[in-house]
């Protein structure tokens, strides 16, 4: 084809398009982009300033205790007991709820409201494919969220030990709770929260709703373990996915519990059955939703 | 091998609603313009292309590939701007317009630098390290654009690119369009209701209604032999037509205008004995191309022929 005349004589900085003849990666590679990407977004990074504000204040509430208990303890020389691992859940299981509400429409709601899945799906990657890759960054950052101020309490009873190899040995046995607390953070709270949110279009309605989900059935379960009597009153309580996740940890680190979750030594399997099919269900709900999606 | 083939590709929608009656066609690459109405079927066609949607019944394949079983090595080739806004209000265009490219499989650093050639070729500059959110409609249509080029597609397809645009923005995006088809060679596919832009880029063109073909043809088919001259006299039509078959010219007449095809020099002359034998006042002779419009109106002899019966 011969240039026209106007294109010879004129734009000289032109260069005018190029093929790409580079490698072209296949459906893992946009899976792991996007799970990079959504994890990114999940701590607000890469969208400016102000997206930064939540998810870090909140991280940071998360990492206060722990830090503060490490801190006292260094300061008096270890007159202030730390606190234990399986309390670190008790005191951040709400901001981690929080986040999960605030953070998971960021990861599915805004691709919906701003109709960007064509662009996803018009490409190399299925449906089912983008909803894994959301749910693992998910997980990631409630493990991430979770696992944080356990590092910190361990690393401060190492640190302040006598003797850090007796140290270690005395810590061990906690290692793989402490492995697993976040893991079953993950399950309990991170995937209702998603599942919750890849259904509702708008960010703050998908927030609210993963809100109410977690926050108005701690009063209902409150009630309910006050007014029933016997079996029903174990069960009451699991109707909070919060309770469900809490309980769960303490029978993870074998603790002792007063108040709604005393039961929960007793009988873990009821608590690790209820994460499990909160899990179980809300990746039910994302499958069934991205299936719909692809049309 | 055809660039797209569909056999008597028919889809119904769960709800009841058939998207797509029997269509067939094939098209080869270039610029394709595929004209209907809203709701004509445009978007379920696109969606079945990428293999998005599984037709109810009949064969469609994309660069050979069955559309039904091989969508993802389809899609790996196609780039895809939709109608609707598509864009995160607060990445950045080149930000977005990368991670689509990696999306479909570039590595970083290409992705990186085709996001910013794209972006260059389809004219933004500046602005493209600010946030989408603050950009005017022709710049968002541009960067869906740019999105649906980043990874070098051999096709693209197009659904109502000029949609919101002022009228320089549209010429700007036809234009876009243009250069897409003729400079880069990919085949491009653009789906508009707008009859009027498609037919200034396309060289081939697609009308379809209600789920079934109109007509396809290449447009110089459509130009090459419809030359009219169109003649208006004051009174006597009838008469003036009767008198142009006697010489063996077929005339017609359209709103009050008599149209003669105009292969040679031969009707001026007709026109002018006639007029002078039969003693009319001749208001005006101009030669006219038949608009697209006028085909796809009529596109059979009998519906012409229905029309001339009903006129007189």
């Amino acid at each position: 084809m011969s240039l026209a005349p106007d294109a010879v004589a004129g734009v000289i900085y032109d260069i005018g398009y190029r093929k790409y003849e580079g490698a072209r990666l296949g459906r893992g590679y946009a899976f792991r982009t996007l799970y990079v990407h959504s994890l990114r977004s999940a701590f607000g990074l890469g969208r400016g300033g102000r997206a930064l504000w939540i998810p870090w204040m909140l991280f940071a509430f998360i990492c206060f205790p722990s830090a503060v208990s490490v801190a006292a303890s260094a300061f008096t020389g270890g007159m202030a007991n730390l606190m234990s691992y399986d309390d670190v859940f008790a005191f951040v299981s709400l901001v981690i709820a929080l986040f999960s509400a605030a953070q998971a429409p960021e990861l599915v709601s805004r691709d919906q409201q701003y109709r960007v899945l064509p662009l996803y799906f018009s490409r190399p990657l299925p449906a089912r494919e983008y909803a894994g890759a959301k749910l693992l960054a998910m997980w990631t950052a409630v493990v991430i969220l979770v696992l944080t101020p356990l590092l910190i309490l361990l690393v401060g009873r190492l640190a302040m030990g006598a003797d850090f190899v007796a140290a270690v040995k005395a810590e061990s046995k906690y290692f793989l709770p402490i492995l697993a607390t976040p893991l079953v953070a993950a399950l309990g709270i991170g995937t209702p929260a998603l599942a919750l949110a890849s259904l509702v279009q708008r960010r703050w309605l998908a927030t609210a709703a993963a809100f109410g989900f977690f926050f108005i059935t701690v009063p209902i379960a409150g009630i309910l373990t006050e007014i029933l009597e016997g079996d029903a009153q174990r069960y009451a309580v699991l109707i909070n996915p919060i309770f469900a996740v809490g309980g769960a940890i303490l029978a993870l680190f074998g603790a002792k519990a007063d108040g709604v979750l005393k039961d929960a030594t007793e009988h873990p399997e009821l608590y690790g059955l209820t994460v499990a099919a909160l899990a179980v269900i809300s990746i039910a709900i994302l499958a069934w939703r991205y299936r719909r999606m692809t049309v | 091998m055809p660039l797209i083939s569909a056999r008597d590709l028919t889809h119904t929608y769960p709800g009841g609603v058939t998207a797509l009656r029997g269509l067939s066609l094939e098209l080869e690459p270039g610029i394709i313009g595929f004209v209907g109405a809203n709701g004509a079927g445009k978007s379920t066609f696109i969606k079945i292309l990428l293999g998005l949607l599984t037709p109810t019944s009949g064969d469609v394949s994309v660069f050979g590939l069955d559309a039904r079983t091989r969508g993802l090595e389809i899609r790996q080739m196609v780039g895809y701007m939709p109608e609707h806004d598509c864009l995160p209000p607060d990445l950045t265009a080149t930000e977005f317009v990368a991670h689509m490219g990696r999306i479909s499989g570039l590595p970083r650093a290409a992705a990186r630098e085709r996001a910013a050639e794209m972006l260059r070729h389809v004219g933004l500059y500046e602005e493209r390290y600010r946030p989408i959110g603050g950009y005017s409609t022709g710049m968002k249509q541009r960067v869906k654009l740019a999105q649906s080029l980043v990874h070098d597609p051999r096709l693209l397809l197009l659904d109502e690119p000029t949609n919101g645009l002022d009228p320089a923005g549209r010429e700007e995006m036809l234009e876009l369009i243009r250069r897409t088809g003729r400079e880069f060679g990919i085949a491009v596919m653009v789906c508009s209701h707008l009859l009027g832009e498609i037919e200034r880029v396309s060289d081939f063109l697609v009308a379809i209604d209600a789920g079934q073909l109109k007509s396809a043809a290449a447009l110089h088919t459509f130009t090459g032999d419809q030359q009219l001259l169109a003649v208006e006299v004051d009174e006597g039509i009838d008469q003036l037509v009767a008198r142009l078959t006697t010489v063996g010219i077929t005339a017609r007449v359209d709103q009050g205008m008599v149209l003669l095809p105009l292969s040679d020099e031969r009707p001026y002359d007709a026109v002018r004995d006639a007029a002078a034998d039969l003693g009319l006042a001749l208001v005006r002779m101009e030669r006219r191309r038949n608009t697209l419009q006028d085909l796809f109106r009529a596109p059979t002899h009998a519906t012409t022929e229905e029309a001339h019966v009903a006129r007189a």
